[in-house]
């Protein structure tokens, strides 16, 4: 019989450290693995600044001072057996979340002795701190380059429909809210950036914004402390607090119904709710499970009872954000089939929230569910970004903390759960021939 | 039961045949996720078969259709279910060269892998089971359809190769999976799913003692021998189908493939090859590569340029995407990149080398990626760890050598997605 491995592997306990105000270590070690992770995160409140700082990280990978451009950083990453450097932009919430991540092989795999840990953080270093300026600006040729690949992506989001919808829905659903605001930029502003501005923003960050670093592998922290200390240790500055982010827990006024248009050849249907719920909150284990019985377990009524038994679509899931919380249906599927889709997806909602489900498919997800928190220890990258989403927060359960509060919800916390979620907007992405930027309103 | 220890790489494998004929790998490893993967040789290029001396040509789209059938149980509940029961996670995928079914879960991994192997190896295919599949599929197709990088890689593979079924698209059409029938997919499952044609793959805490125990309950009882087969294969010319194919669609930015066929020889050996095509592929057309630096920094291309590279004892080539608003100056320096190298520098060819080395080193962190990789490679003909191995031993020579079989101009196509003006 094989055993129960939660119980026969020690826990990966973290260790937070400050290194100076602002910057902090959530240090993970995992002895175990042949690679590591490391990641430098800024957190900025979504605003007015946010493409620009969208931009930052990108044109800060170009180059530096020692590295001057993409041949000579490649290279350096390369000869480090593949050291995988990468801006991050992204979001938790309604901050912002832009920096570098690494993964990398763990020295002692190196066949010929190559200090691979200590190279990354140099390289590091220097991208962030000794970017590649003309005069006091960081370089206009590299801020123009990548404002015009910025905005290719941006403009590119419409090549797929999937990810668009989700950007589209999530704008209409916030409108007024932060979280409208894309994290990664809109292309008007992005176009608009200055390498004056871009290199204010850049300071500001180094002299206002916390810096979270996280690292998962197996250096022993004696030896990471003075080594992060040495590249990192000049930011000194006193972070202000970050605002919260702001949750609206039920949704206001009647169901909202937008459209667009766009030459596809499948529709998709975003059905957005408000949780109301989010991370930190007493209940939120009972979500979390709702979801799992509503998308991501394998018992999932979306996948089974939407697509599978009743044939309407050829994907349907979903997706949480839970420090905003809100939650979006997403479907692709045929245009006759729209109603009839949005109809069985929520008919699955009312029936959660009855109590309309066996203890069968209760425990089988519950139990699908627990199971998914050890695995995050199976991986530095997964297990960095569990702690690193609930540090604004002030958070620290470990998975297993998680998965214990998982194994106490009960059939009735979930109905409360499902109770919850009220309906905010339905989005519908249309296919059709010829593009034409339609928005139509029918409430 | 043999034991493959491998420094390089500090894993280690252990391989036996179990007496029902299923060919079984274990990887132990120290995690808390378990995956197993049970994966036959019948990919979507296996079109032309003989099955007991039965000349079939099978409808494109067949390996993938019969992949989504096997999760149907004969009460009319599916597989997922019972995985599901249990905590599993189940999920399939089909290749060219392959299909296979696998699991991942925490615990009950004895469960789940009985569920497994039973499921797999027993078929239950009824006309209305058939016919409910073909419109999930048509929306899968639909959706492959509908994203340019999956249209641009078929056309490439249209344009490098003539008649080998590699060029058509895995999942098929609607037309030919409409082809199909519940005898048909029987017929095949016979042939294909027995288990003396399968290959377990497991990687987690298990021994491969225990992995044997659990099949010992399922296969108790020696089994028939299953039917004969013979994979017929295509005779495949040297040189493309067509140089160049281009596309109208509905995109903002064009996009493009630089193709090149490699026909592997009878006695190709396929590690080595695929290492130094990995390698040489990551050199002239890498992320990192000089070139796609100079794409990008003259803002030829947009983000960097990408590879391909794959061999096997059926097909192999080496094919370079890019996006980019320059699409004929971006093809031009692709095509003089291989036609121009010579001999690889050394530092560029250290660099690319301990690249490899290293992503497939992390790799092996995660059961999923190692037994994937591990299944995958002896479905290729080859070996993980012999491919680690042949990564580690490869010379500047070694590339000069497979360029120059790449080098034939007629054996490379370019294909193209442009807007619709």
């Amino acid at each position: 019989m094989t055993k129960s491995i939660s119980a026969s592997l020690p826990e990966v306990v973290p260790n937070q450290v400050r290194l100076t105000q602002q910057v902090r270590l959530c240090y993970l070690p995992m002895e175990h693995c042949k690679g590591n992770y490391l990641s430098l995160r800024f957190l900025l409140p979504l605003g007015e600044m946010t493409s620009t700082c969208a931009l930052l990280p990108y044109v800060l990978s170009r180059g530096s001072n020692e590295y001057p451009d993409i041949d000579a950083i490649d290279r350096a990453a390369d000869l480090l057996y593949g050291a995988e450097i990468s801006p991050m932009v992204g979001s938790e919430g309604e901050w912002q979340v832009i920096g570098f991540s690494a993964s990398f092989l763990a020295d002692r795999m190196a066949p010929d002795g190559c200090e691979i840990l200590d190279g990354v953080l140099h390289l590091l270093s220097s991208l962030l701190l000794s970017p590649r300026t003309e005069g006091a600006t960081l370089l206009p040729e590299y801020v123009e380059s990548e404002k015009v690949k910025l905005c290719d992506r941006l403009r590119s989001l419409k090549d797929n429909p999937d990810l668009y919808a989700i950007k589209r829905s999530e704008e209409l659903m916030c409108a007024g809210e932060s979280y409208a605001l894309y994290e990664r930029g809109e292309e008007s502003q992005v176009a608009a950036v200055t390498p004056e501005a871009l290199t204010g923003a850049w300071q500001n960050l180094l002299s206002t914004a916390p810096l979270c670093i996280t690292y998962a592998g197996d250096c022993a922290l004696e030896r990471l402390k003075p080594l992060l200390l040495s590249r990192f240790g000049r930011l000194t500055a006193t972070p202000a607090p970050l605002p919260p982010t702001e949750v609206i827990r039920q949704a206001k006024g009647e169901l909202r119904r937008f459209t667009e248009k766009l030459p596809t050849g499948q529709c998709q249907l975003i059905i957005g709710l408000r949780s109301g719920s989010v991370i930190g909150d007493e209940d939120h284990a009972a979500f979390s499970l709702l979801y799992a019985m509503l998308s991501s377990a394998p018992t999932a009524r979306l996948f089974t009872k939407v697509r599978e038994e009743r044939s309407l679509c050829y994907s349907c899931s979903a997706l949480s954000d839970s420090h905003k919380g809100i939650l979006l249906i997403t479907c692709g599927l045929r245009r006759e089939r729209l109603q009839e889709a949005e109809d069985a997806i929520f008919d699955q909602l009312r029936a959660l929230a009855r109590g309309d489900f066996t203890d069968e498919e209760f425990e089988s997800a519950k139990r699908w569910l627990m199971g998914r928190y050890p695995i995050l220890e199976d991986s530095p990258i997964a297990l960095a970004g569990w702690y690193f989403s609930r540090s604004p927060l002030g958070l620290a359960e470990s998975p297993r903390t998680e998965a214990e509060r998982i194994r106490r919800v009960t059939r009735a916390d979930v109905m409360h759960a499902a109770g919850r979620l009220s309906p905010d907007t339905v989005y519908t992405l249309l296919d059709r021939s010829r593009t034409r930027k339609e928005v139509s309103h029918e409430n | 039961m043999k034991t493959e220890i491998h420094p390089l790489t500090d894993e280690r494998a252990v391989t036996f045949t179990h007496p029902s004929g299923l060919t079984v790998c274990v990887l132990e490893k120290p995690l808390h996720t378990y995956y197993a993967l049970l994966g036959t040789g019948f990919g979507s290029i296996h079109r032309e078969v003989k099955i007991d001396g039965v000349r079939y040509r099978l409808p494109d789209g067949t390996a993938h259709f019969l992949e989504h059938k096997l999760f149907d149980q004969p009460d009319g509940s599916d597989a997922f279910t019972r995985f599901a029961a249990i905590g599993a996670d189940a999920n399939a995928f089909t290749t060219y060269l392959s299909t296979a079914c696998l699991f991942d879960c925490t615990e009950r991994f004895n469960q789940a892998l009985e569920i497994l192997l039973r499921f797999v190896t027993a078929s239950h295919f009824t006309d209305e089971t058939v016919a409910k599949e073909l419109p999930i599929i048509g929306e899968e197709i639909a959706a492959d359809r509908d994203s340019p990088a999956e249209t641009l890689y078929n056309d490439i593979l249209k344009a490098l190769y003539q008649k080998h079924p590699v060029r058509q698209p895995i999942l098929g059409s609607r037309s030919s999976i409409a082809r199909l029938t519940p005898e048909l997919l029987t017929t095949v499952h016979r042939a294909f799913y027995h288990p003396a044609r399968l290959t377990l793959c497991v990687a987690g805490r298990i021994s491969a003692e225990e992995v044997a125990q659990i099949c010992d309950r399922v296969f108790p009882d020696p089994l028939p021998p299953p039917p004969t087969v013979e994979l017929l294969p295509t005779r495949e010319p040297a040189a493309v189908c067509k140089a160049r194919t281009v596309r109208r669609w509905n995109v903002t930015q064009p996009t493009v493939a630089f193709g090149i066929k490699l026909l592997p020889a009878p006695d190709e050996d396929i590690p080595r090859t695929a290492a130094a095509l990995e390698v040489l592929g990551c050199l002239l057309f890498g992320e990192s590569s000089a070139l796609s630096h100079q794409l990008y920094r003259e803002g030829t291309i947009s983000g960097s340029l990408s590879f391909e590279a794959t061999v096997n004892h059926s097909f192999g080539h080496l094919i370079v995407f890019a996006n980019t608003d320059h699409p004929e100056e971006t093809l031009a320096a692709l095509r003089s990149a291989l036609a121009d190298f010579d001999n690889a520098a050394p530092e560029d060819f250290l660099a690319c080398r301990r690249m490899e080395l290293g992503d497939l080193f992390r790799s092996l962190d995660s059961t999923e990626e190692f037994a994937s990789d591990y299944l995958a490679h002896r479905m290729e003909g080859s070996n993980l760890f012999a491919y680690a191995d042949a990564l580690s031993a490869l010379t500047p020579a070694d590339l000069t050598a497979l360029a120059d079989r790449l080098k034939d101009p007629t054996h490379s196509a370019e294909a193209l997605i442009l807007p619709k003006t």
